[in-house]
């Protein structure tokens, strides 16, 4: 029996992603999608919001992970209710959430940060 | 105090601002006009004066048609300055002004944005924030047909950036007139009428001043060190931003140093702009690399209080290392209106060319994007997701097997 693995091609390399999804189609992620990006630091994802447009990045098997090792998230039109609730937020200095379904930040305890938002 | 006393308490002015607030908007508006009246001086600039004469004589500020004017040259070689200088010196003549980085906003917030940003800074309206919504009637056109504007259009690299723009052009007010900016002559044959300027690299002399200013902060080199600059300045082919930087990175350093470099230059092929800015780079350490990148990819014109702050928070001694940067010419300052405080800050820009290197280092990291440090342009990310995508149902799925990266 071949045990398949689907290769998620983001690595331990990539620190930062600026990512404008107006630019781009529909995108589905699944929920591991960054997993293994674990040194990932700056993570933003906008869209032009004034042309009434939605987020077009979906995440239809709810999002895993994210690293922990993030100082600054930025998530326009963030699909779920709650960030992962294995994220660790510790390094995290600014949140920006606009336009997204978010209610709570997690489901369980966190750990006490020092959060600008 | 004498609006208080007019108006009576019942009246429906007597909830209007408060005398403070009047004063205030007097003293802006009589800055406003000041500021529009204030003669422009070249000052400071080496060697823009003798590119600047020629370019003002084509600019026909006096004639009553609508002028294009194209200024074209290699990155670096000072096209930028000139279109502000002229800016500078022209604007207050004019009804209506704006002067967009094109390369920079589209990047930034996509040719919609650039849209927003060109009328509301023509109509003067205070919708300055990029993302906001701005609908372009043909009411706002009928608008900007009846005033007499100054349009700069700096570092345009495809048409497409600039093609629904120009259509305006056409319609613009009497005596109205535009500057485009660019490395590409061709952009300049879509226009019919069009002044073309060519921007002239700096001769011996002026890179010679220019390069012992920012490394000897004098005119001249420094006693001792004269057959040493002049051996640098010839790699820089009289660009000024290479002069600067060069300048910059050996500036208050000894003659052992200065022959090091010598021998790096001595190395570069075909004596690329490119390579001679790359050597500031590869002189900086671990950190201020990252932080060099960091701006050329995700902060360029953003205020330097924010990247500081997020950068310190990266462990990459943010407050000394832009200072490093600011010292080798790598980063400027600059002030801009922030939209969100409501005041001026000082904000971090970087030369096209610069950040054109910073993101080409990041791209040579790997071939595929997944390995990359950085990452901004959309396809490549959305292509990077997409490889983790699995369609529903198992009807079809592939399999990537990387032999020497993973274990199946």
């Amino acid at each position: 029996m071949i045990n398949l693995i689907f290769v998620c091609q983001g690595t331990d390399v990539v620190e930062g992603i600026i990512f404008d999804s107006t630019e781009v189609g529909d995108l589905y992620l699944k929920s591991d999608s960054f997993k293994r990006m674990t040194n990932l630091r700056y993570l933003d994802i906008y869209y032009n919001i004034s042309n009434g447009s939605i987020c077009n990045v979906h995440l239809p098997d709810g999002l895993e992970c994210l690293s922990d090792k993030l100082r600054y998230l930025q998530w326009d039109g963030y699909c779920l209710e709650s960030l992962p609730s294995t994220f660790c937020a510790e390094m995290l200095i600014e949140l920006h959430m606009t336009h997204s379904k978010l209610k709570k930040l997690w489901d369980g305890v966190q750990v006490q940060i020092c959060l600008e938002v | 105090m004498v609006f208080v006393r007019i108006v009576k308490p019942s009246s429906p002015l007597s909830h209007a601002r408060i005398e403070s607030d009047f004063i205030k908007d007097i003293v802006e508006d009589v800055l406003h006009k000041l500021n529009l009246r204030y003669p422009y001086e070249i000052k400071g600039l080496v060697g823009v004066k003798k590119n600047y004469d020629q370019i003002e004589s084509l600019l026909k500020i006096e004639s009553n048609d609508v002028g294009i004017l194209g200024i074209w040259g290699m990155g670096g070689i000072g096209k930028t300055t000139l279109a502000r200088t002229l800016y500078a010196k022209f604007y207050s003549q004019f009804e209506g002004r704006c002067f967009l980085n094109v390369m920079d906003e589209t990047n930034k917030y996509g040719l919609n944005g650039l849209h927003n940003k060109f009328f509301s800074s023509l109509l003067e309206e205070e919708n300055l924030h990029p993302d906001a919504s701005y609908i372009e009637s043909s009411f706002s056109v009928r608008r900007i047909a009846r005033k007499k504007v100054f349009i700069v259009l700096d570092g345009v690299e495809t048409l497409e950036q600039i093609e629904d723009l120009i259509l305006k052009i056409d319609v613009l007010g009497p005596g109205s007139r535009v500057i485009i900016t660019t490395r590409d002559k061709h952009i300049f044959s879509q226009f019919s009428k069009c002044e073309i300027y060519e921007v002239k690299e700096l001769d011996k002399h002026d890179s010679l001043q220019l390069f012992s200013l920012t490394a000897f902060r004098e005119n001249h080199p420094k006693i001792g060190y004269e057959d040493l600059s002049e051996r640098v300045i010839a790699y820089c082919q009289g660009n000024p931003l290479a002069l600067k930087v060069l300048g910059a990175n050996l500036s208050s350093r000894g003659k052992k140093e200065w022959e090091n470099e010598l021998k790096k230059l001595q190395k570069i092929p075909n004596r690329k702009i490119y390579n001679v800015l790359k050597l500031s780079y590869d002189d900086l350490d671990c950190s201020q690399k990252a932080i060099f990148l960091d701006i050329a990819c995700f902060f360029r014109g953003e205020s330097k209080f924010h990247v500081t702050h997020m950068l310190e928070a990266c462990e990459f001694f943010a407050k000394s290392g832009i200072e490093v940067l600011l010292d080798k010419a790598l980063i400027q300052l600059q002030l801009f209106w922030h939209w969100q405080f409501k005041s001026e800050t000082d904000g971090l820009e970087m030369h096209d060319l610069l950040q054109e290197m910073g993101q080409e280092i990041v791209n040579h990291e790997s071939k595929d994007p997944g390995k990359r440090s950085r990452l901004w342009k959309a396809e490549e990310i959305t292509d990077m997701l997409k490889e983790n995508k699995v369609s529903r149902g198992c009807n079809h799925f592939y399999m990537k097997i990387y032999v020497c990266d993973y274990k199946i």
